[in-house]
């Protein structure tokens, strides 16, 4: 049988989110769309980020809208909260990439 | 990079953390407990076959939704060929690695969902073959591995699952919401998700009007908060745990099969990730689907791969005390042959005499008789296989000591002494610990309930048997009158 593309990824499709530490941009992720909503429910819901069952990570979280913001427990540097963050989102299947403008933002800080 | 390496794999894995428990512990990391590693590197093993340029064509196909190269694994069939390439990367993943593909049954669930999803959205009018598409397009443009769920814990089987005292005993659905839905409930048996970035979830059965709460297939995040995995675990993950070299084990690197119970806590899943929610009269024809390619290839050819591995290591054995010329040993051998080569044969028949299902959807799915057959034949020919390769092996194979009790300086040169003969001792135990591990180890019942039991194709081969045409046949060549 002809292979034909008949349903490629479009716009909308996938999605991606911008995840700022400490203010500042650290890099975009990439992952279906519906990957936001399971990041949020996760922070919202679980009070947890996922990967991170085990441990009592999250000190709060808050969303409006298409971005969410959360604070991380503990005293952390940008390079560990960004590693904190970036084993989260490969744990809801989003990988480090994206092309275009970002339609969701999660904001990561740590405790003061 | 629509075709991941084996250490592109590996890095993801690594710091993926779902919520593992496995023989009283917490799982901190997949690939530093030994039971959970050798899932991990059997999986891994899987994305290096489809490296390989020798089984470039077994292993790679080309996505319909892209035309993209991708891993088969994540391939939708589209022809005859695919399905025949299917069942020989069945055989040739279980020649490789010696344990599952735990890639293998989310393979047969998305085959299944291109067919079902397809339909529904043909007679209903509603959109899960685009979600479904979509997700696999994601999926196969990140080579993802793609793990599968179908059996629920069911309970007592004398009650439907609404009547079920613990309603947990069947995945279902706890909420609707605008972004998605939560479903709670338990799966059990389920090969490989731990190490698997995602795993499909199918109904486990035909469900009736009124039973839509449980009507649910969706694509679940295997570190989404709520999922739990409590491994299975038995004397070969003792044995895993507390050897302190792996090459004393029977299979080192990729260990025995290895499952677990998946606990649904309240699980988000975003609708784009869900395929069926609440239309029960489509459950029991996608889990039919799903079997029908399940029990040509789990059922059928990938134990095949097996027995290849078990006819190899006893032939090894009867080498190794020089009887593999002796007339009886040679009669054994063929008689295992004859199991493993009949079941091939009829998954290949599956496929062959695969079609286009429903005609429209563009979706191949092997033939359901030969598939059966393929299933039902290797369910009882295993157990036959691992006899003989008992018997060949000997006593041996169950009453060895450790290899590495050969080096110890108080009962070493006695045991050399016991057990070398035209081959030294070292390889006799290696060989006997390898027979030990296929013929009293977990693949016999793993054979016979892998795919479903036995009764299963029994009442397959009821149902798609025409006896009545049969009865004719044989009246008409003796002349027989009404």
């Amino acid at each position: 049988m002809e292979k034909t593309p008949i349903s490629p990824l479009g716009e909308g499709d996938t999605e991606v989110i911008a995840l700022v530490v400490n203010g500042q941009l650290w890099g975009l992720y990439e992952g279906l769309a519906g990957t936001f909503a399971s990041f949020a429910y996760a922070c919202l819901a679980k009070n947890t980020l996922p990967g991170y069952a085990a441990e009592d990570i999250l000190a709060g979280a808050d969303r409006a809208g298409r971005r969410l913001t959360l604070t991380i427990r503990g005293r952390r540097s940008r390079e560990e909260l960004a590693a904190v963050m970036d084993k989260a989102l490969v744990n809801i299947v989003a990988f480090p990439g994206g092309k275009g403008e970002a339609c969701c933002v999660i904001e990561a800080a740590a405790e003061t | 990079m629509a075709l991941k390496t084996e250490k592109e794999y590996l890095d993801t894995i690594r710091k993926m953390k779902p919520r593992v428990y496995i023989g009283g512990k917490w799982v901190d990391n997949l690939l530093d407990n030994p039971v959970t590693r050798s899932m991990v590197l059997a999986n891994a093993a899987i994305y290096g076959l489809a490296e390989d340029p020798a089984h470039k064509e077994v292993m790679v196909a080309s996505s319909h939704l892209t035309g993209e190269p991708i891993n088969r694994n994540l391939n939708v069939a589209r022809s005859i060929h695919d399905l025949d390439m299917r069942q020989e990367m069945a055989l040739l993943t279980s020649q490789t690695v010696g344990t599952c593909n735990y890639r293998c049954v989310g393979c047969d669930a998305l085959n299944s969902l291109a067919s079902t999803t397809w339909e529904m959205d043909r007679d209903l009018g509603t959109n899960y073959n685009e979600r479904f598409n979509k997700w696999l397009a994601y999926a196969q443009a990140n080579d993802l591995a793609v793990s599968g769920a179908i059996t629920d814990a069911k309970g007592d089987r004398k009650k439907r699952p609404s009547q079920q005292d613990e309603i947990d005993t069947f995945v279902h659905l706890v909420e609707k919401r605008d972004d998605g839905i939560v479903v709670r409930g338990i799966k059990v048996s389920q090969s490989g998700a731990i190490g698997s970035h995602e795993t499909l979830v199918l109904p486990g059965g035909a469900l009736r009007e009124g039973e839509e709460k449980f009507a649910l297939a969706f694509a679940v995040q295997n570190s989404a908060p709520g999922l739990s995995y409590i491994c299975q675990y038995n004397a070969y993950s003792a044995e895993r745990e507390m050897c302190d070299d792996e090459y004393e084990l029977g299979n080192p690197l990729y260990g025995q099969r290895e499952t677990s119970t998946m606990y649904f806590d309240n699980v988000f899943i975003p609708w784009e990730r869900v395929f069926l929610c609440g239309e029960t009269k489509y459950c029991g024809r996608m889990v039919t689907r799903f079997a029908k390619a399940h029990r040509m290839n789990c059922g059928g050819a990938c134990k095949v791969g097996f027995a290849d591995l078990i006819i190899g290591g006893t032939l090894l054995a009867a080498e190794y005390i020089g009887v593999d010329k002796v007339p009886h040993i040679q009669e054994k051998i063929i008689d295992m042959l004859r199991y493993s080569e009949t079941s091939h044969a009829c998954a290949i028949a599956a496929a062959m005499r695969g079609r286009e299902e429903p005609k429209g959807s563009g979706v191949y799915l092997p033939d359901d008789l030969f598939g059966n057959a393929a299933k039902l034949n290797i369910a009882h020919g295993f157990w036959e296989i691992i006899k003989n390769a008992g018997d060949i092996g000997g006593g041996l194979v169950v009453t060895m000591p450790r290899i590495k009790d050969l080096e110890d300086p108080e009962v070493g040169p006695a045991l050399k002494k016991a057990f070398g003969a035209v081959a030294p001792a070292e390889k006799r135990l290696k060989v006997a610990k390898f027979l030990q591990h296929w013929s009293a180890g977990l693949h016999g019942p793993g054979t016979w309930h892998g795919a479903g039991a036995p009764q299963t194709q029994r009442f397959m081969f009821t149902v798609l048997t025409d006896f009545e045409a049969k009865k004719k046949m044989a009246k008409k060549i003796m002349g027989l009158k009404d």
